[in-house]
């Protein structure tokens, strides 16, 4: 047995615990030891990673008890998407977290909390099983509302807390939608569900969706249930931003693009859901860019745009849910391909806008007026990002924002993502002027006491900002790559077959 | 014009019918959700854990077979979960300083000191019965943590904080949290699958006595441990300070 | 019936805690909601595991039925899980009224506001 799918959960918990132990004994390894955490979780990912893409799926019963008894997990070449994103989102955050002076609690605790998170996130994506998956998703909530609540602001706690009563009805909708799948079906395992989801009365199966899509629609900021995001990033500030937005909220994608196919088989079931999907992905995209252009303050114009990519993202995903089929892999391809994409830019992004934030110690637009000749490579990795996060052609960012328009059946999604494009070419292009103002203050600020190594995060930054600019360039391997992940989604037969031959055991 | 008044008031019948609907709603499907099951599935297969636990996991109680052994892995989830709001409400109120000294009555004391061995006999049978009665290492740990709490309420922070130090308490959940997650692992050295129990060649026992379960008695004592330990060190945290001895602002 | 009245209660106390949580600005008594609401998720789950005339599922009892004992197991990590939530919810609390001196939660929307 391959023991890769439950590796890539088991070996970041025991390496929280390791952390946590190294810092009460000896202070001064934590960071070494976050940081070998870090490469060995991010080693096993791209391992589990690679056997998912090449070969069929990887199948894990823990305990060696099979699906009815026991938890399944499973590694197909859609969750070793994901699981990239993870390896590329640990790897780097601890790379940029390496802290030099800082020995507050919140400090000391964090790195063992990051590690928590990522390996909430690697067990919600490889889990097979719905309990499991619920139990995962608090902790990745737990873990999350520890990195927002920072002690040396106090305006994170209110923040945080707002953050844990979003989370406590979307754990509660989540909880309930495993009740009634379990009392109907007699299990939680996924693949059992998903054999009982046809069979299901139309109004049990359809509040049972409408209850996980509001679940993760929280979760992921579908607008009328976002407005604790931009607060929360806002309170939490850039690093912790980065990792919420560019992979705790990737991975929540996952597990509703996950759910809606595999146990509920809402494309069979139920393609209505799409259709909403799609209006829910328009109102993202027009809400989202509208209020980041009003916004004055970079941190939360950054969580807007959030909110108005996940609406990109689920315009591929409706539109796969509408066609069916074997052409819905294109779809999910391309929703796919602005994820990742969406992953490189908005980390290049908040860890670029760190410096600058640090630099400036304030995070309002105006305050940040010439700060670009303070930071140059700092605001070199943050335009490179704009642009493609923008989609100006040759990046990343137009290619795959190009894939899902062309996905689309109808004008209006279409025209929607174009107007999408020009409110934030309006935005991002303000900010940029400003920060390159050529008559900056006389004097700014001394900088934060804290420093963090300036170089080391520059290097990161700029290498994801240039990955998501050459992704564009490169789409003939990007794309056999994607269209595998996709056919992981859409075409489950090998997912469901080898987790039923344990059936009649 | 409406009044204030009039206005939270409609907000909050807005709300109540709202809440009363939802859950309305919620008990109509898991009726209709029985129901379905009931036509689907015949009973005689119902479920799938009561008549096949005691042979293959040696636990008779079929509750703990489950949480320790057929999805352990959930366990293993929850038990971190624990780990995971220790550091948090760590990391959001700082290290506990300035612990009050307020203690009960004299009376209340010295009954307590005659009888808090006596206290521990009850979480440690329901540490070590867990797979033979109800019971197991949750509902032990936090019997457990109860008493570390009952110490500090009883004679005050400080002396609970020289009794049992912050220090160990922490080290014994990180310690009692890699055992936990290091068992795992010898199911994979033994060729099978990441807690393993039988399966891995862990001795099942007679079914009835206490050393029977394979590895069952063992997950049981560390998720005891940790579970104590990290609601202890909760309390510690959370009551550690002064602040609630001053009176709210108001306007 | 039994198994009615039993989602009945745990419906009515679902409900008093997502209106608490709706409609209280104390911090406090978000808490308490949360908590009541963790409660009636567990009430839920040992109704669904309800199996008429079933014992509690240990071998060593004689009987005919046995309640089903996965959601029994389920409402176990439920209830940790939701202790954990609930002592973060705690610890902002008291983080928030160590700062603010306040835990209206309207009164620190307009104390946080500034900040921004």
């Amino acid at each position: 047995m391959n023991h890769l799918p439950v590796l890539v959960v088991v070996i970041p918990v025991a390496g929280a615990f390791l952390i946590s132990l190294v810092d009460t004994v000896r202070p001064a390894f934590k960071s070494t030891a976050a940081l070998l955490v870090a490469t060995a979780h991010s080693t096993t990912l791209v391992a589990a990673a690679y056997r998912g893409m090449t070969g069929p799926a990887l199948l894990y019963s823990v305990g060696e008890w099979i699906a009815p008894v026991g938890i399944s997990l499973m590694v197909d070449s859609f969750s070793a998407f994901f699981l990239l994103l993870l390896a590329i989102g640990h790897l780097a955050s601890a790379l940029v977290r390496i802290e030099s002076g800082d020995r507050s609690e919140w400090a000391r605790k964090s790195a063992a909390l990051i590690a928590l998170f990522f390996a909430a996130l690697s067990g919600i994506t490889v889990t097979a099983d719905l309990f499991n998956l619920f139990i995962f998703v608090e902790l990745a909530t737990v873990c999350s509302i520890g990195l927002i609540a920072r002690k040396r602001h106090p305006g994170s706690a209110v923040a945080g807390f707002v953050a844990l009563m979003a989370a406590t009805i979307s754990g509660a909708l989540l909880l309930f939608a495993v009740l009634v799948l379990y009392v109907a079906t007699g299990t939680v395992a996924m693949p059992l569900v998903a054999q009982a989801a046809p069979d299901l009365p139309a109004h049990l199966h359809g509040m049972a969706t409408a209850a996980i899509i509001v679940s993760f629609g929280i979760k992921i900021g579908l607008v009328p249930m976002h407005f604790w995001q931009p607060r929360t990033y806002h309170a939490a500030g850039t690093t912790v931003a980065a990792i919420l937005s560019a992979f705790g909220l990737k991975i929540h994608v996952y597990a509703l693009l996950r759910l809606l196919w595999f146990p509920l088989q809402a494309p069979v079931v139920l393609p209505g859901v799409y259709s909403i999907l799609l209006v829910m992905g328009m109102v993202n995209i027009l809400t989202g860019h509208s209020m980041a252009m009003i916004e004055r303050n970079l941190v939360r114009m950054l969580a807007f745009s959030s909110i108005a990519h996940v609406g990109y993202i689920l315009l591929g995903v409706a539109a796969a849910g509408r066609i069916g089929g074997s052409a819905a892999v294109y779809a999910v391809a391309a929703a796919l391909f602005h994820t990742g994409m969406h992953t490189l830019m908005k980390s290049a992004l908040f860890w670029s806008g760190h410096r600058l934030i640090h630099l400036s110690r304030s995070s309002r637009i105006m305050d940040l007026g010439g700060i670009a000749w303070r930071a140059p490579g700092s605001i070199i990795a943050f335009s490179l990002a704009a642009l493609a996060i923008i989609g100006i052609p040759p990046t990343g960012g137009f290619a795959s924002k190009w894939f899902v328009a062309m996905a689309q059946q109808a004008l209006l999604p279409v025209l929607v993502i174009g107007a999408g494009t020009v409110i934030s070419l309006v935005y991002y292009g303000r900010f940029f002027l400003i920060a390159t103002r050529r008559d900056p203050p006389d004097s700014f600020p001394a900088p934060h006491p804290l420093s963090l190594r300036p170089r080391l995060q520059t290097a990161v930054v700029l290498a994801l900002a240039v990955a998501a600019v050459m992704a564009g360039t490169r789409d003939v391997q990007v794309r056999s790559l994607l269209l595998r992940a996709a056919e992981g989604l859409v075409d489950q037969a090998d997912f469901v077959g080898p987790a039923l031959i344990g059936r009649g055991r | 014009m409406e009044s204030p008044v009039i206005r939270v008031f409609l907000t909050r019948l807005t709300a109540g019918f709202l809440c009363l609907l939802l859950s309305l709603g919620f008990v109509v499907l898991l009726l209709d959700a029985g129901r379905h099951r009931a036509q689907t599935i015949p009973t005689q297969m119902e479920e799938p854990y009561t008549a096949r636990s005691v042979a293959e996991t040696g636990s008779i109680n079929v509750v703990t077979a489950i949480l320790m052994d057929y999805r352990a892995f959930d366990t293993l989830g929850e038990a971190t979960v624990i780990f995971a709001s220790v550091a948090v409400a760590a990391a959001i109120l700082g290290k506990p300083g300035s612990p009050s000294n307020r203690t009960m009555g004299l009376l209340s004391r010295r009954q307590l000191s005659a009888l808090l061995p006596l206290f521990f006999i009850f979480p440690l049978f329901v540490i070590f019965h867990g797979h033979l009665s109800p019971g197991g290492g949750f509902q032990g740990g936090v019997s457990l943590a109860v008493l570390v709490i009952l110490i500090h309420v009883a004679f005050g922070d400080r002396f609970g904080e020289e009794v049992i130090p912050h220090r160990i308490l922490a080290l014994s959940e990180y310690g009692a949290a890699i055992g936990l997650v290091g068992i795992g692992f010898v199911g994979i050295f033994q060729g099978s699958a990441y807690l393993a129990n039988v399966a891995a060649g862990f001795p099942r026992g007679t079914a009835g006595t206490l050393a029977s379960g394979g590895v069952i008695p063992l997950l049981n004592l560390l998720v005891g441990m940790k579970v104590a330990a990290g609601l202890s060190s909760i309390y510690v945290h959370l009551a550690g300070h002064e602040a609630e001895n001053v009176p709210e602002k108001r306007r | 019936m039994m198994q009615t009245a039993a989602y009945l209660t745990a419906a009515g106390v679902f409900a008093i805690g997502l209106y608490g949580m709706l409609t209280q600005r104390d911090m406090i008594k978000i808490c308490i909601s949360i908590s009541i609401m963790d409660s009636s998720f567990v009430m839920a789950l040992v109704a669904a595991a309800y199996v008429p005339g079933g014992a509690a599922p240990i071998a060593g009892f004689e009987a005919l039925r046995f309640v089903d004992p996965l959601p029994h197991a389920l409402a176990l990590t439920a209830i940790v899980i939701g202790a954990g939530i609930l002592a973060i919810a705690l610890a902002l609390t008291v983080a928030v009224y160590r700062h603010y001196g306040t835990t209206d939660i309207a009164r620190l929307f307009i104390a946080t506001r500034e900040d921004s």
